[in-house]
């Protein structure tokens, strides 16, 4: 140990002459340093202005960049669009509802009446739709059910209804009634299984098993999610869902 | 869209004749709202009360009254007369008087003095039933915040519902090339500064117990987020991860917070556990995801997404899920708040070449354009849903300014050399 000790002390001695260069390397990389620092802190007080259009000029910037790759995107979407088209009308055939929803993630489309003449009593459709969406916002979820209900029995052939359907799920979901939403959510899938709101069904479905401790389902769910919605956002989530099981 | 603020505000209306003072008196509907025709009358002085006294508390009652008109709960009705004796005999109201102006209610002040101290009785008197529904005697300190106080005591007593005169608003004041946090009355009284950490501090959001403020600070050179304790007075980091660490937005539950991180390439929205220190990707796109704002119920997400080729407002589960679009107007908008009542999105569009703060229904309609004037940006719910918060140029810099939720009576509430970013505060409940 004491060797060691003294080995360290004369280093110094031992490097000798070497030492004065290395002085004036370190000198030279500290005035760089000082150089540097003081660019940074000029560029730091430009950054206040610059911040306040920053995101202006990262979205023009983007939005630029990115015109042929929208384009070639928007393609794409519409050539899957068609294909799904065709799927859901082979779908629609099959079906008792004989739902034809233009596939819009708009939150909410314009919405026809059912048949015109044939309202009645009945109440206006997006007004029933609307006022059961605010219920889940401001988080009443019982009226918000009762009122997706009354809609789905009313206009089940509306290009809501699996919107409808899908909101029940998250009404029972937000309230921790797995097993309820895990019903409703399974009825977003087999009865509007080509619809904009299936795949968000699917992620919702997983995540209802994995809260009933039921892993593999909630696996299997996701996995069926990545197949049938491959490019959807909840297929790049469920990727996430599926790594993070035990 | 008319009919969503009809239903979403309170209309209110008289449900009982004989009740005790701490019921609730006004009742919230879904039909029509309606304010409360009401008249301040005159300082009632109860013994010999010095003019230079009558003076001091005067202003304090201005000050009630103008918590009370900005309420949206009550019209005010201006006394015709500045003598004290107008409308009363022998102290009992001469309601008659006071029914011809068109008031349901008066306010009535009184005001006593004994050596030690000055007593203000503040008494909400029904036109209709001829008797008190509301009666409070305070002891004066002469401070905003008393007075504030009783105006949110009127607001509970009548209607149920919270006030917000003793809300308070942070935002980032200019200080030379650097951006302070700082806090104020929400009417732009009593300025307090909270950071002095000499560099650019944005974004402030509130926790929502009003105890903490997340906000972003340069103070090492890049975009990170901290949190500032009020009580504890600590500061802490919360998000320091590499690249952009943006725009916090506290949940609800004041459990996570949702972020703007591009550590995986573009700016992203995640989820951030506070209590685990986890985080969770939300969005995973090739355009740009900023901009989180949590709906009330805390189950969905609004945020800024490029991904039509020009920034838009969408909406998502809070999980990452179910993203939709919600703005088809125009080619720019950002910034989206959600109202607290759960019906609005407050949002800025630029429009012909200037930023405009927007609003529109949560179910995809009524979009309104609410500021016409110079640039308007960073709109902030009240706790009640009722006004806006958001800072303008239009007088040449930037102040903070406050409007209701329809765009009316737009005032500006700071004189400073610049004032950005305001965040109006939760309810403050006593």
């Amino acid at each position: 140990m004491k060797k060691s000790i003294l080995f360290i002390l004369c280093l110094p001695l031992l490097a000798g002459c070497g030492v004065k260069r290395e002085y004036v390397r370190m000198r030279d990389q500290l005035d760089y340093l000082e150089t540097s620092q003081k660019k940074m802190e000029t560029q730091l007080a430009r950054m206040d202005s610059l911040l306040r259009v920053q995101t202006d000029i990262t979205y023009q910037l983007n939005a630029e960049m990115r015109t042929r790759w929208g384009s070639l995107n928007e393609r794409m979407m519409s050539m899957d669009q068609q294909y799904e088209d065709q799927q859901s009308r082979a779908m629609v055939q099959a079906l008792p509802l004989g739902s034809s929803k233009p596939d819009s993630k708009a939150i909410v489309p314009p919405v026809p009446p059912d048949k015109p003449g044939d309202n009645g009593s009945k109440p206006d459709p997006k007004q029933l739709y609307d006022t059961a969406y605010l219920d889940i916002t401001r988080g009443n979820y019982d009226l918000a059910i009762s009122g997706f209900r009354e809609f789905l029995k009313l206009y089940p052939s509306s290009s809501l209804a699996d919107n409808s359907q899908y909101w029940i799920g998250e009404g029972y979901y937000a309230q921790k009634k797995y097993t309820e939403a895990l019903a409703e959510f399974e009825k977003v899938i087999s009865l509007y299984s080509n619809q904009d709101k299936a795949a968000a069904a699917y992620y919702k479905s997983g995540l209802c098993q994995k809260e009933l401790g039921n892993k593999t389902a909630a696996r299997e769910n996701w996995q069926a999610l990545i197949k049938k919605f491959p490019r959807s956002p909840e297929a790049k989530l469920a990727q996430d869902r599926i790594k993070e099981l035990p | 869209m008319k009919n969503f603020f009809l239903l979403s505000l309170a209309h209110i209306f008289l449900f009982s004749l004989a009740i005790a003072q701490t019921d609730v008196y006004l009742k919230l509907s879904t039909s029509e709202r309606r304010p409360i025709e009401l008249v301040v009358t005159p300082i009632q002085p109860q013994g010999k009360i010095t003019q230079e006294k009558m003076a001091k508390v005067k202003d304090i009652v201005d000050i009630l009254s103008d918590d009370l008109a900005f309420s949206l709960y009550f019209q005010l009705i201006e006394s015709p007369d500045s003598d004290p004796g107008y409308g009363f005999k022998k102290g009992q109201v001469l309601a008659g008087s006071w029914q011809l102006l068109g008031a349901k209610m008066l306010l009535i002040p009184e005001l006593r003095s004994d050596k030690k101290q000055d007593h203000l009785k503040v008494r909400i008197y029904d036109l209709g039933v001829g008797r008190d529904i509301f009666a409070k005697e305070i002891f004066l300190d002469y401070s905003r915040g008393q007075v504030h106080r009783i105006c949110d005591e009127i607001i509970k007593a009548l209607t149920g519902e919270n006030g917000v005169a003793s809300t308070r608003i942070a935002f980032c004041q200019k200080n030379g090339q650097n951006k302070e946090l700082a806090v104020l009355e929400y009417d732009g009284h009593n300025l307090q500064k909270l950071t002095a950490l000499n560099t650019i501090t944005l974004s402030p959001d509130w926790s929502p117990d009003g105890s903490k403020l997340a906000f972003i600070s340069f103070q090492r050179n890049r975009t990170e987020i901290y949190s500032l304790d009020m009580k504890a007075w600590k500061l802490q980091a919360v998000s320091q991860v590499e690249g952009l660490n943006t725009s916090p937005a506290w949940s609800p539950d004041g459990k996570k917070m949702a972020l703007t991180l591009s550590k995986d390439g573009n700016a992203e929205i995640y989820l951030y556990t506070l209590d685990s220190r986890s985080l969770q990707r939300l969005t995973n796109s090739w355009a740009i995801d900023c901009s989180p704002g949590w709906s009330p119920n805390g189950r969905e997400l609004v945020f800024t997404s490029d991904r039509p080729g020009s920034p838009q407002i969408y909406l998502m589960d809070a999980d990452g899920s179910n993203i939709r679009r919600l703005t088809y107007q125009g080619n720019y908008n950002t910034s989206p708040v959600w109202s607290p009542k759960g019906d609005k999105i407050a949002f800025v569009s630029r429009i012909n070449g200037l930023f405009q703060i927007c609003a529109m229904n949560v179910t995809g309609d009524g979009y309104t354009q609410l500021t016409y004037e110079g640039d308007n940006e960073d709109p902030s719910w009240s706790p009640d849903g009722l006004h806006l918060a958001f800072s303008s140029n239009r007088t040449g810099s930037n102040q903070l300014w406050l409007m209701h939720w329809d765009g009316s009576n737009q005032k500006a509430v700071t004189n400073l050399g610049g004032a950005l970013m305001p965040a109006w505060s939760p309810f403050i409940i006593p």
